[in-house]
């Protein structure tokens, strides 16, 4: 018994040294797992949204469902047009951001989405079919999705 | 003898209500058949939505109906009786005059989002600005606050004018009193956290034309949550970024989202009210023009501004530079009313950018400081510093 537990205990440590690869599927199945659970996320309430996530090629999509976060997948640049809204920044930017999560536990003043989205020359979401209704979804799940970037910070990001 | 006989074969039409109308033997249960349609069983969403209000609207009672012919509180889909009559008010019936796709949904939003400005701000971090800063961050929340009510009154006094039976309307309406009365009071707590208080009110012209819109409940959409409500957007977001406090960062951002909601209902009404009758972007955009003038006017007065630029500057002494801020936030404010024009299916774009206000997306803040001769000259200094460039 006490084997098995300190083998238990092994593998906890060694998967939460082990860095999971952003921007990937897993990477956003890992914070949406953390998500899911957490108290202030289900707080805040309800949302709806297909939210995809790029960052230079890559494109990742995640359906925020009420309070389930499912349906992450790897899509293509032609299927952001049937994303409610998108949410792009550079590698270096995300890179950045993450590290200033996982250092502070949260995003600082000057890493949120709401400060890049205002501060940045362009805005860092869109709708790709310039639907405000569905961009402006961005500012109504804004809290949401703060925390769920928030908990990025509870992973060890590999780049 | 044969009194009494009579008297026995008339008894059971004795039995009268107060207006002398028979009354059946009990129990009479024929009520029990009056239902337009039977077996209607609304299924809860899946991942913890519960049973929300669009999930209702099956069958028949998925059927809205163009117009609604009672002016009383007839619940859509029920059963009406004679006796109940019409009422009065309720004198907006045709859907086009309020509906909007997103109602159910916006409701549902506000009321699983819903939070209280008392316990989930952090408060004590509000403390310790110096005191020209305190007084800036007074006067916004003072303004904010005036604004909030202005909003919460005006949609309390239309509700008892649009009809019940289209009640998902009515029911987002409600969350949406709430949601301002919470700017009110958010801003309100702000104003007296640390001693500045309640200062000037503001100017009043924009609150007017909100207040005074009785067009049609359309037109005090427009003008309260399009215009008026694109430049609360704009000051929000710019407090919620640069706010001089993580409480006064927190209120704002907290704040957005629920503004955010009474900017969706507002587009999505507008866009469906044009779709159904063409002819109203006329009647809209004359709307408009004459509460751009108000909120023209309001823009002239100084005192927003200066406080604007005293917390984005962090003092007096600095206040220049944040007047840089301010222009920004200024600009942000016109593309935002532009973009929701377009969204609603109006083109205001020609308009700001070629009358008043045009000004400031060329980069000359409006701040109630120039002359109207003076900012053109300043806007031809522009245009021709432009032109040397080329």
């Amino acid at each position: 018994m006490a084997t098995k537990t300190t083998a238990k205990k092994a593998t906890a440590k060694k998967a939460t040294t082990k860095k999971t690869k952003f921007p990937s599927v897993a990477w956003f199945e890992a914070v949406a797992t953390i998500t899911r659970e957490d108290t202030q996320y289900q707080k805040f309430g309800r949302l709806n949204a297909v939210v995809a996530f790029k960052s230079g090629n890559s494109i990742v999509q995640a359906n925020f469902d009420v309070l389930n976060i499912h349906e992450i997948q790897e899509i293509d640049e032609d299927e952001m047009r049937d994303c409610d809204f998108i949410i792009e920044l550079e590698p270096a930017q995300w890179k950045d951001m993450l590290k200033d999560i996982r250092k502070n536990g949260t995003a600082s003043l000057d890493w949120t989405l709401n400060t890049l989205d205002l501060k940045y020359d362009e805005p860092i979401h869109r709708n790709d079919l310039e639907d405000g209704f569905k961009a402006d979804l961005f500012f109504r799940y804004l809290p949401s999705l703060q925390v769920y970037f928030d908990n990025s910070s509870q992973i060890d990001t590999g780049y | 003898m044969a009194q009494a006989k009579k008297a026995k074969a008339a008894k059971p039409a004795d039995k009268v209500d107060y207006e002398g109308n028979p009354l059946p033997d009990l129990p009479d249960l024929s009520w029990m058949g009056n239902t337009f349609q039977w077996g209607t069983k609304a299924l809860p969403e899946r991942y913890g939505g519960g049973l929300t209000l669009a999930a209702l609207n099956i069958g028949i009672y998925g059927d809205i109906p163009e117009h609604i012919p009672h002016r009383n509180r007839l619940p859509r889909g029920a059963v009406p009786v004679i006796s109940a009559g019409n009422i009065g008010g309720y004198y907006i019936q045709d859907k086009y005059e309020q509906w909007a796709d997103s109602s159910p949904y916006l409701y549902e939003e506000g009321i699983s989002r819903r939070w209280s400005t008392a316990t989930d701000i952090p408060w004590e971090t509000g403390r310790g600005l110096s005191d020209d800063v305190e007084v800036a961050i007074a006067q916004v929340a003072t303004e904010l606050s005036n604004w909030g009510s202005v909003e919460s009154e005006v949609v309390s006094a239309w509700l008892q004018n649009l009809s019940p039976g289209y009640h998902e309307v009515k029911y987002y309406l409600s969350t949406a009193v709430y949601d301002s009365a919470r700017i009110e009071e958010g801003y309100r707590k702000r104003a007296l956290l640390n001693g500045a208080g309640m200062m000037l009110e503001s100017p009043g012209r924009m609150n007017r034309a909100c207040l005074e819109s009785y067009g049609s409940w359309s037109n005090t959409v427009l003008f309260m949550w399009i215009l008026r409500g694109s430049l609360m957007q704009a000051i929000v977001r710019y407090l919620s970024v640069y706010g001089p406090t993580e409480a006064d960062r927190e209120l704002a951002f907290r704040i957005l989202p629920d503004i955010m909601r009474k900017s969706a209902y507002a587009c999505d009404h507008i866009r469906f009210a044009i779709s159904k009758k063409p002819e109203l972007i006329t009647t809209f955009n004359a709307g408009l023009t004459v509460a751009e003038f108000a909120q023209l006017s309001d823009f002239n007065d100084p005192v927003l501004w200066e406080a604007l630029a005293i917390i984005f500057g962090d003092g007096v002494e600095n206040m220049d530079e944040g007047m840089k801020i301010v222009l920004e936030l200024q600009q942000h404010f016109l593309e935002t009313y532009i973009s929701k024009c377009s969204q609603a299916n109006l083109g205001r774009e020609a308009q700001i950018k070629s009358g008043a206000w045009a000004g400031i997306l060329m980069g000359v803040p409006m701040t109630g400081h120039a002359t109207p001769d003076e900012m053109r000259a300043q806007v031809a200094a522009i245009m021709q510093k432009n032109s040397g460039k080329k």
